[in-house]
């Protein structure tokens, strides 16, 4: 279990998360819902720990790694797709998508490129690129690949479908919904909240840096909160 | 003909050595960005240390003795530009290398003397004659061995996993991080090989050159003529700096040695001045003075009207 217990965090002004706990389990797909400025991202950066607590506890697999560095937290199971991005702009396509692999040795990490660039056959023509050049959406992709090939144990996607063509949102979504199903826990922060909700278990809603709601995600879509504000008439 | 031949090799002594100089830099800048003036520092204790060694414990062991004493002046060097109170501002570790070299060059002072050394050959002194010019078997062995350097960190650099890591942590430290890449201990690795290519040039120039330590900071100039001229990329600045060793051993040796500097700072301003000319779109990140009316920058690209291109100099947006 990807676990933060009580995680206060901020930039150099006032804390923006107060406290915030949230649990993600193997095998399922946690929705992390919020308005824009409520603390999603935030809360993804302290747990893969790109970003250091001022208070609270991250756990990975009943390990503390609230003292390890990001690139530790990698060796222990922990990927993320920062909204961000953060590519190697001035790294080829493959070259980033290759050292996504870096933990790994030379074998597992050319078998997962295989299997990476099956999931995303569209990288294929553009793998001599720099990835600088690419477009948002692909650059998206990219990023989606470069975090897998570290075969994670636990994913953090972070607004994985922004500036993705709603085909690829889909199929990413699907992907992710796979990845559970293999075990691997996944923390979804989505805007497309309706499309999280169907491939996801267990949600929770953060506003201003608290969480307010958490439960399944069929508790989630009933809530009349969660209708009003993300729902709307979609569903 | 054997004039020009003799140039020549005399160009190729100094040439390798502005190569691994000026390597030893991009090295340092493309996975640490830090423009290490300090380059000089190793090159010349290197020579030094292996002069003063030399006859007490033999060549190999002196050579050894070299190379651990680089290993341990990187770390240090290391520790002076890239500790936290350094990296908070932008050129603070510019700053404190170029204290560092500062502080190895008056120590080199205070140890060697004013003159320069020179260390004794431990290959035959014997000259060996091609085409009419003259060359020292120690020559050949730097050549040999600069060659070697060079291409063993091109493809450390170019072709390795540890190499697309290297220049990975500084291209995007948190990217890097997030894959796993610890981006300190890339940074201590750019050290070390900058010190190594600094104290392999050492080493096999001392029996042909003198050093002292007003090369510290000669070295550090012409370094960086030859990274900035190579814009900071690996085999670029390689060729760079070779030509540069070149042009100045023909420029003394046709029209004076006393006016060698001026050639090869002349010839920089030249080079910098064409650079500037140069404005093949998307090879670089560029940023333009001169506000609404010039083309913009989104996302680190420029767009179709930069690409086009036009009178005002390109400036380098400084990386984070
Ligand atoms: N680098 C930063 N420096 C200072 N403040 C920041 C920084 N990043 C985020 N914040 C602030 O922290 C708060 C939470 O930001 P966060 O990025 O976590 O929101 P979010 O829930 O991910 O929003 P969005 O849906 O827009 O991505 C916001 O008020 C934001 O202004
Ligand atoms: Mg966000």
């Amino acid at each position: 279990m990807l676990r933060g217990k009580g995680l206060v965090a901020g930039y150099l002004g006032a804390p923006v998360l107060h406290e915030v706990s949230i649990e993600v389990r193997p095998g399922e797909v946690f929705c992390l819902l919020g308005a824009n400025g409520a603390g999603k991202s935030t809360t993804a950066k302290c747990l893969a720990g790109v970003l250091g607590l001022r208070g609270g506890q991250v756990t990975i697999d009943d390990v503390d790694v609230t003292e390890a560095s990001a690139n530790e937290r990698v060796r222990r199971g922990l990927s993320l797709v920062p909204e961000a991005r953060h590519l190697f702009g001035r790294s080829t396509v493959r070259d980033n998508v290759l050292l996504g692999g870096w933990t790994r040795s030379r074998s597992e990490r050319s078998a997962s490129y295989d299997r990476v660039m099956e999931t995303f056959p569209q990288l294929g023509r553009l793998l001599k690129r720099k990835a600088r050049d690419l477009s948002g959406g692909e650059q998206q992709m990219v990023a989606i690949a470069r975090a897998l090939m570290a075969d994670p144990r636990y994913l953090i996607l972070d607004e994985p479908s922004l500036g993705l063509a709603p085909i690829y949102v889909d199929i990413i979504l699907q992907k992710a919904a796979e990845l559970a199903a293999l075990g691997v826990g996944v923390l979804l922060i989505e805007q497309n909240v309706g499309k999280a909700l169907s491939v996801g278990h267990h949600g929770a809603v953060v506003e201003t840096g608290r969480v307010v709601l958490s439960g399944s995600v069929d508790e989630l879509a009933s809530d009349p909160a969660v209708v009003d504000s993300y729902l709307g008439s979609v569903v | 003909m054997s004039t020009f031949l003799q140039l020549t090799f005399a160009g190729l002594n100094v040439g390798f050595l502005y190569m691994l100089v000026a390597l030893g830099m991009v090295v340092t800048y493309q996975v640490s960005r830090v423009e290490s003036l300090a380059q000089g520092t190793y090159v010349v204790y290197s020579a030094l240390i292996f002069g003063s060694v030399r006859d007490g414990l033999g060549w190999p062991l002196a050579a050894l003795a070299s190379l651990l004493a680089c290993a341990g002046i990187a770390v240090f060097l290391y520790l002076l530009a890239l500790n936290r109170l350094a990296t908070r501002g932008e050129t603070g570790p510019v700053i404190m290398l170029l204290g560092g070299a500062l502080l190895f060059a008056e120590l080199a002072r205070q140890f060697w003397g004013l003159n320069d050394r020179s260390a004794k050959p431990w290959l035959s002194n014997e000259p060996l004659r091609i085409f009419g010019a003259t060359v020292l078997p120690h020559s050949l062995l730097m050549w040999a061995g600069a060659a070697f350097l060079v291409i063993a960190g091109f493809v450390l650099f170019e072709r390795t996993m540890l190499g697309k890591a290297l220049r990975a942590a500084a291209d995007d430290v948190e990217g890097a991080r997030i894959v796993g890449i610890n981006t300190k201990v890339m940074q201590f690795v750019s050290f070390q090989v900058a010190g190594f290519f600094g104290a392999a040039a050492g080493i096999l120039l001392s029996p042909i050159m003198p050093f002292g330590w007003t090369w510290v900071f000669a070295l550090a100039l012409t370094g960086a003529i030859g990274a900035i001229a190579g814009r900071w990329e690996y085999v670029p600045v390689a060729l760079a700096s070779l030509a540069i060793g070149l042009f100045a051993s023909y420029a003394g040796g046709y029209i004076s040695t006393s006016w060698q500097d001026v050639y090869i700072y002349g010839a920089f301003i030249v080079v910098l001045l064409l650079l500037r000319e140069d404005k093949r779109a998307g090879t670089r990140r560029r940023h333009r003075r001169g506000g609404s009316s010039g083309p913009r920058i989104e996302n680190g690209r420029a767009t179709a009207s930069a690409a086009a291109g036009h009178n005002s100099a390109p400036v380098r947006v400084p990386e984070e």
